[in-house]
């Protein structure tokens, strides 16, 4: 697999901070999400990769928020990658406290400004999200420790071990975020 | 007893009376209310997060307030208080900042009490109706089981027998030690759980460990046993833990290992921030916490490689006792203890120890070049 867009320096642009997060384009994508979800059914298919799944999954996490409040705070910033064709989708997802603040798609993931990133061919995502949906949840091969843990399937990628360590830190809060999958109606 | 009262009350007749006549004429004494202490009105940054720590970090009440060594306060006053005469000495073996300081030590704190969970309620225990292992993979998960909960005992007792000897100005770092003694104490609980659920008991326990765990538990300074536990000891069990998660056979055993990893990650992220903290405010340690990692990994790598431990994780690795499983297991055995030396090896260099990544400093950087070197030649990739 080739590598990913990403920068490993700290000296790369911040393109992550706050101020690429302008409100118009929330509200949009919130628009976007009522369009496709009414009372707990989706009425249309959401494509992966794309803003739109992240920004449903973290949609779904608002709505269980007691469930993600019993798992307690979450306060990470990652990216993701996913590959396909040779070319590469790239999200970073900011979580706080209990929830996924921000969600943004970057030309690059640049890991001087995250935690960690976790990337791979959009056919191992495929199967992941597949498997999540008829199971409910990742089952004992699809869970992300499985398929990142020795970098054949999906890879984590870090600047900082410390960093790295935050994906362990909050593992079953990450798994459990994905696992909202199962609600969605996914296309690929 | 060990401590005795400096006066005996009931025979003191200027206590008595004083307490006898407050109940005759209700008369109080109320010089309590002039304490020259700070005022301050603290208020949650973040409502969703509540009213934490760093929100109270106001003043004489914040860490800044603390000098690097606390000389005033000697007993269980809470930092910020008025300081009377007569309060006792707490004989606090710990009363330098940088012998325990790490940066977001509250941070942890409050992730620790938001994370707690229930190895009772919070593990589908009822998943494992009618689950049968094999018998070679039922006994090594069981065996696996057995080292750990005797891993994590050790691990409650070290930091517990440190709390009381910390002065209580470092009231964030106790509260974070005493989180992960209830921490360690969980994992105990639930590897014990589990070992038994596996239908085929406790197995053996593990003299070669139990002696690398006596080393976590005897050392000579808070220091010497953060590095020796948190980064070494529980930065080796969260890549364990991360391997056992990997290898687990039932979802159940997944559930286990993901929340025991969050809770150890947060450990060794503790770990990490102290040494760093130690090694920038206290550099007159840095050889003696050199001295301490040598025999901390000497004991590490002979633990590491026990054959009760291997074993077990060869079979899990492999899926069984077949020549194939048993290669199988072996090469990702060997990828995992590639691995923990690996990140062992990235943590001390970003806490400011690079030199330790040197076959001349370090005898286990040694290892890891011989094991790397014979790895590649197997073509194991880790």
């Amino acid at each position: 697999m080739p590598n990913p867009p990403i920068k490993p320096g700290a000296d790369a642009p911040r393109l992550y901070q706050r101020r690429v997060f302008r409100q118009s384009k929330w509200e949009k994508r919130e628009r976007l999400y009522l369009l496709v979800h009414d009372r707990g059914k989706y009425l249309m298919s959401i494509k992966f990769p794309s803003l739109d799944y992240f920004t449903a999954l973290k949609r779904e996490m608002a709505l269980e928020q007691e469930r993600f409040k019993r798992l307690g705070f979450i306060d990470t910033t990652f990216g993701i990658g996913v590959s396909q064709n040779g070319s590469w989708r790239n999200f970073v997802l900011v979580f706080e406290v209990f929830e996924l603040k921000e969600v943004q798609e970057v030309s690059e993931l640049n890991l001087g400004q995250l935690d960690f990133a976790i990337v791979g061919e959009n056919n191992v995502w495929r199967e992941m999200i597949e498997n999540i949906k008829r199971h409910g949840q990742a089952d004992t091969a699809h869970d992300l420790n499985t398929l990142t843990h020795f970098g054949e399937a999906l890879q984590v990628r870090y600047a900082e071990p410390e960093g790295h360590d935050k994906l362990y830190r909050f593992m079953e809060s990450i798994q459990e975020f994905f696992d909202l999958s199962s609600k969605l109606e996914v296309s690929f | 007893m060990s401590y005795l009262s400096t006066v005996n009350f009931f025979e003191d007749r200027a206590f008595v009376d004083k307490w006898l006549y407050r109940i005759r004429t209700g008369e109080l004494d109320l010089s309590w209310m002039n304490a020259s202490t700070e005022k301050v009105k603290p208020r949650p940054e973040n409502p969703r997060r509540g009213l934490i720590y760093r929100d109270i970090n106001l003043g004489s009440y914040g860490v800044e307030a603390i000098p690097e060594k606390v000389r005033s306060n000697r007993s269980y006053a809470p930092r910020g208080a008025e300081l009377p005469p007569g309060l006792p000495d707490a004989q606090a073996w710990v009363s330098r900042k940088s012998e325990l300081w790490a940066h977001n030590t509250d941070g942890y704190y409050e992730e620790a009490v938001t994370r707690q969970w229930n190895a009772s309620t919070d593990i589908p225990w009822d998943h494992l109706q009618g689950v049968e292992l094999p018998e070679a993979t039922g006994k090594a998960l069981a065996q696996l089981m057995t080292f750990l909960t005797e891993v994590e005992m050790i691990a409650t007792d070290t930091p517990a027998m440190w709390l009381p000897r910390l002065n209580s100005d470092f009231v964030e770092v106790k509260a974070f030690i005493a989180a992960q003694t209830m921490d360690e104490a969980r994992h105990t609980e639930v590897f014990r759980k589990r070992a038994l659920t596996t239908g085929y008991g406790l197995m053996q326990a593990s003299p070669m460990n139990e002696m690398a765990l006596k080393h976590l538990r005897d050392a000579d300074s808070f220091s010497e046993m953060s590095v020796a536990l948190h980064l070494v000891g529980e930065g080796n069990v969260l890549t364990l833990f991360r391997f056992s998660e990997y290898l687990s056979p039932t979802d159940v055993d997944k559930k286990i290992f993901r929340l025991v990893m969050q809770d150890e990650a947060r450990h060794v992220g503790y770990g990490m921030q102290h040494f760093k903290w130690v090694l920038e405010h206290y550099p007159q340690k840095r050889e003696i916490l050199h001295s301490h990692l040598d025999e901390a990994e000497n004991i590490s790598f002979a633990a590491g490689a026990a054959t009760e431990l291997t074993e077990a994780f060869i079979i899990l690795a492999g899926g069984g006792l077949k020549s194939e499983n048993i290669a199988q297991g072996v090469r990702i055995t060997t990828a995992f203890q590639l691995k923990q030396m690996q990140e062992h090896f990235e943590r001390l260099e970003k806490c400011g120890m690079p030199e330790r990544k040197s076959v001349d400093r370090s005898k286990l950087f040694a290892m890891f070049e011989m094991g790397k070197a014979a790895a590649a030649e197997a073509g194991i990739k880790f």
